[in-house]
């Protein structure tokens, strides 16, 4: 909240000069015109004494450039007129500029974020072990429970330990504590089927349901709502969802793949509609991994663009499996030393705890 | 806390030029109070975006990953100068940086701008805010630099170490002074375009404005040139890349400017011409940071490539240089042109110079823009590469650095072409001379080369001719040409100096160029190799750390005949957070010219690739480039320069009153 005050203060300051300057008193308004263009005249005519005296212009010439100035002079003398002495509403500008200010920032500006300079951040990466990171942590918010970003760093820590009932436990905090999003629903669904060995039955799928009702664009959640719907034999809903889901993709996503194959799967579950659900394969684990392990040996191989490097990092860390995601990172970065080219692959890094090696 | 705070500022400041700019080409002649908000404004748009920029600064210094861009261009274990120059080394910074810049230049009008006509004041002031709002607008929308991350990423990314050098600290700051101070140009031309007036002070103005960013360009692009050869490890000095290109461009008509802008102050002449000029000049400025920022040219400079942010910044482009072509169209037939000259005269002379300096930028924006147009239009990819540019480019300049000793020379409104050619017979032979004494020494085989240097020389020795003849030497006793000479006005020793450098540059550039002496070589320790009259021996490697970096370190003796021995280092870095390896030339200086050398990768048994480059007199290349900037600094403070400057005392009453 103290940045708005600050804003404010800022702003106010602001218009008040703003507001001083043109609505106030004028009288102490610098030299009068007249005074500066005649200056430069005199300086020019100095300027033409010079020259003609130093034979950098001849005599008749030097007449000539005197005329010229005079005439210039005398059409001066006939066009000024100064500024005209009309109405000028300040506060309308004032105003508007507050307003465009403040809103601005309203929905650019991130107030929520503190600074976090790297002398008071934790200790750096690589010295302490994610268990005695996650101890200091969890001291912490056995003082403060409330303290949201606690659990939201927590709960990722513990899904990676297979930790599944404490990431339950964060995240259900989490969702306490701030509104739910997609995003966290989705969070506590995986770590609820985690914690139940893959079954989605129940709560799970009632979050996913949640999530992709609150955000109707939320790829992870109705990835789910749509393989259970194939697995559980709801083709028809399947295929809905599945279509869907294909409609949001832009066409180079990592799991379009997946999607066409179990949208494949459920149209033919459909037509083969009385064989009932047993025969039908569902595109399980096994067969994204092997999809997944064949990018991988493919790019080892033979390389790849930063786009498949990246989709490959992000398909280990979809899949759960950080070391492999670490280890891509590492030869992507090998592959690719130039930043630039791969801003998109270390944004994804950073922003899931891989580290650049 | 501050980041948003400065988040907030930059925020507050382009709704503030937003606002004026509305304000000001509304009401710029309604009423006078117009011209004191917009002065205001200027001043609160300067101290809020220095307010974020040091916001900026502050959280780069402490490395606060929670700034994306800190995050993406720093790294906690960067020297502390190297954090800071990471703040402009990104394509996000970068431009508050030029936001900054372009507000100081708004701040200076509205400080110094107190004896200005208030409605030329306040259309100047409006027009530089909607530069603001247009550029500040374009950062924040498309390329916030305060876009922040959290989670808090543990650790930067490190800046690119090629641009982890002290160049950064000089070369970005003197560039974008130079191209932004043309903005002043800029506006002034569009508020005498608008009201249809070009006022006395017009011309008081325009001049020291112009000079002012002719010598920052000067001095930023002799930086990059110099950076460029010590830093990219292969000697070149210049490539006529196109991001070279596009501060050249602005440099030449700037030039060009210069010199019209001085017929309009003297003679009330070319004022028209001033006024398109001053168009162009930014509007090159303008293409010039289009073509870097876009990402349509990929090098150094290129940080990001978005294509949105291209078309954005296309998108500005079109308009401003457009709306300003458009209204000079429209406008420039209801401005009076000035005085009246012969064709052989000072003025004759500057105009030759602008076209010849014109037809040179039309010929470097030829060069540069086609390939980009033709693989945009037809997706074939061609490149036009240096001997395009230097052929075309030679051949515009020879004839003007033939004519250039003649202008200064040259009487205003009319002047004797044999008369002036007879005071330059003296400085003709000396540059004879010299021409063959430098070639003598170098010891060179018959080229164009000696055809160069006497031009170089002619230019050098026909400025201080001009020097010579006005006060007197040789048709008046000694010390009375001595007085006469210290009494001679700044003006005439800044013309002098400037076209001198330019000459110094001249014979850099052709000695450099023709004599050159390149050796490739596999050297071990102990190995010694022999170039231009320099024996290289090759003592040992080490390993030393940096700061953030490895770096494998050459130890080389240089010895001449003359017995001197000095020693080298060139390196070979490994810079560890981003894993990119830099080379690191190694450059000794001898009067003049310099040794060059490069150390290569280790081959298998040990052994390394060692490039050693004798670049004789080189250094006057940017010797040259300073000598110019020194006589703009010199030209700038002349009295009549300074604008508001009260005067000591009238030396006669104005007549024509």
């Amino acid at each position: 909240m103290t940045i708005w005050l600050f804003a404010l203060i800022l702003t106010a300051i602001a218009c008040a000069t703003l507001y001083y300057a043109g609505a106030g008193r004028t009288v102490n308004a610098g030299r009068s015109l007249p005074d500066a263009t005649n200056e430069h005249f005199r300086a020019q005519l100095k300027a033409i004494d010079t020259d003609a005296a130093m034979g950098r212009l001849g005599a008749a010439e030097a007449t000539a450039a005197k005329g010229e100035l005079a005439r210039e002079i005398m059409r001066f003398k006939e066009a000024a007129g100064g500024a005209g002495s009309g109405r000028f509403t300040v506060w309308v500008p004032i105003l508007l500029v507050a307003v465009l200010s403040l809103g601005t920032y309203y929905f650019i500006g991130r107030p929520d974020l503190p600074a976090s300079p790297l002398a008071t951040a934790a200790a750096p990466q690589g010295e302490i072990d994610l268990d005695t990171a996650i101890a200091q942590i969890e001291q912490q918010l056995a003082v403060t429970p409330d303290d949201l970003r606690g659990w939201q760093v927590i709960a990722p820590a513990y899904m990676q330990l297979g930790r599944y009932a404490d990431a339950v436990r964060a995240l259900r905090r989490v969702n306490e504590l701030t509104a739910p999003t997609a995003d966290s629903l989705t969070d506590l669904g995986e770590a609820l089927m985690m914690q139940r060995d893959g079954n989605v039955e129940g709560e799970p799928m009632q979050l996913f349901r949640d999530a992709a009702a609150l955000d109707a664009r939320h790829i992870r959640s109705r990835f789910y709502i749509a393989g259970e719907d194939t697995r559980a034999g709801n083709f028809e809903a399947a295929i809905g969802e599945w279509n869907a889901l294909i409609a949001l993709a832009e066409g180079n996503e990592p799991w379009l793949v997946t999607a066409r194959n179990g949208l494949a799967f459920a149209e033919q579950g459909l037509t083969a509609g009385t064989t009932g659900p047993e025969e039908i394969t569902v595109p399980d684990d096994a067969a994204i991994d092997a999809m997944v392990d064949g990018l991988a040996a493919r790019l080892t191989a033979e390389g790849g663009t930063v786009d498949e490097w990246t989709r490959l990092v992000r398909s280990r860390m979809v899949q759960g499996r950080m070391e492999d995601a670490q280890a891509a990172y590492t030869a992507a970065r090998q592959a690719y030393p130039d930043a630039s080219v791969r801003t998109e692959l270390d944004v994804l890094a950073a922003d899931n705890g891989l580290v650049a090696q | 806390m501050a980041i948003e705070l400065g988040h907030f500022a930059l925020i507050l400041a382009v709704a503030i030029s937003a606002i004026s700019a509305v304000a000001g080409l509304w009401g710029w002649n309604r009423s006078e109070r117009v011209a004191l908000f917009l002065r205001q404004g200027a001043v609160l748009q300067f101290l809020l975006v220095a307010a974020a920029f040091a916001a900026l600064i502050q959280a780069f210094v402490v490395s606060d990953f929670s700034l994306a861009i800190a995050y993406q261009h720093s790294h906690s274990a960067q020297p502390l100068l190297f954090k800071i120059t990471s703040v402009w080394g990104n394509h996000e910074g970068s431009l508050v940086l030029w936001v900054l810049i372009l507000v100081g230049m708004g701040v200076a009008v509205a400080m110094f701008g107190n004896n200005l006509p208030r409605e030329l004041l306040a259309l100047v002031l409006a027009v530089q805010s909607l530069l603001v709002a247009a550029f500040g607008g374009f950062t924040i929308f498309t390329s916030n630099p305060f876009t922040r991350l959290s989670p808090v990423p543990p650790e930067g990314m490190e800046l690119n170490p090629i641009l982890q050098d002290i160049g950064l600290a000089i070369h970005p700051p003197l560039l974008y002074a130079g191209y932004v101070g043309f903005s002043i140009c800029f506006s002034f031309a569009i508020a005498a375009l608008i009201s249809g007036r070009i006022d006395a002070a017009w011309a008081r103005w325009v001049r020291p404005w112009t000079l002012l960013s002719w010598l920052f360009l000067t001095l930023g692009i002799a930086m990059g040139s110099y950076w460029a050869y010590y830093e990219l490890g292969w000697g070149g000095w210049w490539f006529w890349d196109p991001v070279e290109n596009a501060s050249f461009m602005p440099w030449l008509a700037g030039t060009a400017l210069l010199h019209s802008a001085l017929v309009m102050e003297k003679r009330n002449a070319l004022k028209i011409w001033t006024i398109f000029l001053s168009i162009i000049t930014f509007s090159l400025s303008l293409l010039g940071t289009f073509l870097v920022r876009s990402g349509v040219l990929t090098s150094v400079h290129t940080f990001a490539s978005d294509p949105t942010r291209g078309l954005v910044i296309l998108a500005l482009l079109a308009a401003f240089i457009g709306g300003a072509f458009a209204l000079f169209a429209l406008r420039a037939s209801s401005l009076r042109v000035g005085g009246l000259f012969a064709p052989i005269s000072r003025e004759g002379a500057l105009i030759l110079n602008n076209l010849f300096l014109a037809t040179a930028t039309a010929a470097v924006l030829v060069g540069t823009l086609y390939p980009l147009l033709l693989d945009a239009f037809t997706g074939r990819s061609i490149s036009v590469g240096a001997p395009f540019f230097s052929l075309t480019f030679s051949i515009i300049m020879v004839p003007l650095l033939v004519l250039l000793p003649f202008g200064p020379f040259l009487a205003w409104k009319r002047g004797d072409i044999i008369a002036v050619t007879q005071r330059l017979a003296g400085a003709g032979g000396a540059a004879i001379f010299g021409a063959i004494l430098i070639f003598a020494l170098s010891g060179a085989q018959i080229s164009l080369a000696p055809f160069g240097l006497l031009l170089g020389f002619w230019v050098a020795f026909g400025a201080m001719a001009e020097l010579i003849d006005r006060a007197g030497f040789g048709r008046m006793a000694l010390s009375l040409s001595f007085r006469r000479l210290v009494g001679l006005p700044r003006a005439a020793f800044s013309t002098a100096i400037a076209h001198f450098g330019l000459g110094v540059t001249v014979i850099g550039i052709v000695a450099a160029s023709a004599w050159e002496v390149e050796i490739v070589s596999t050297m071990n320790p102990g190995d010694s190799k022999t170039i231009a009259g320099y024996t290289v021996t090759f003592d040992g490697l080490e390993e030393v750390r940096g700061e953030n970096f490895i770096s494998e370190t050459g130890r080389f003796t240089a010895s001449t005949a003359g017995g001197s021995e000095r020693q080298l280092f060139p390196e070979r870095r490994f810079y560890e957070a981003s894993g990119t390896p830099t080379t690191e030339a190694a450059i000794e200086t001898y009067g003049f010219s310099q040794l060059y050398l490069q150390l290569g990768e280790a081959a298998e048994d040990g052994s390394h690739v060692v490039r050693a480059w004798h670049k004789p007199y080189v250094t006057l290349i940017w010797l040259g480039c300073l000598i110019m900037s020194a006589a703009g600094v010199l030209s700038l403070t002349d009295r009549r320069l300074r604008v508001g400057a009260p005067r000591r005392a009238a030396p006669r009453p104005a007549p024509a009153e």
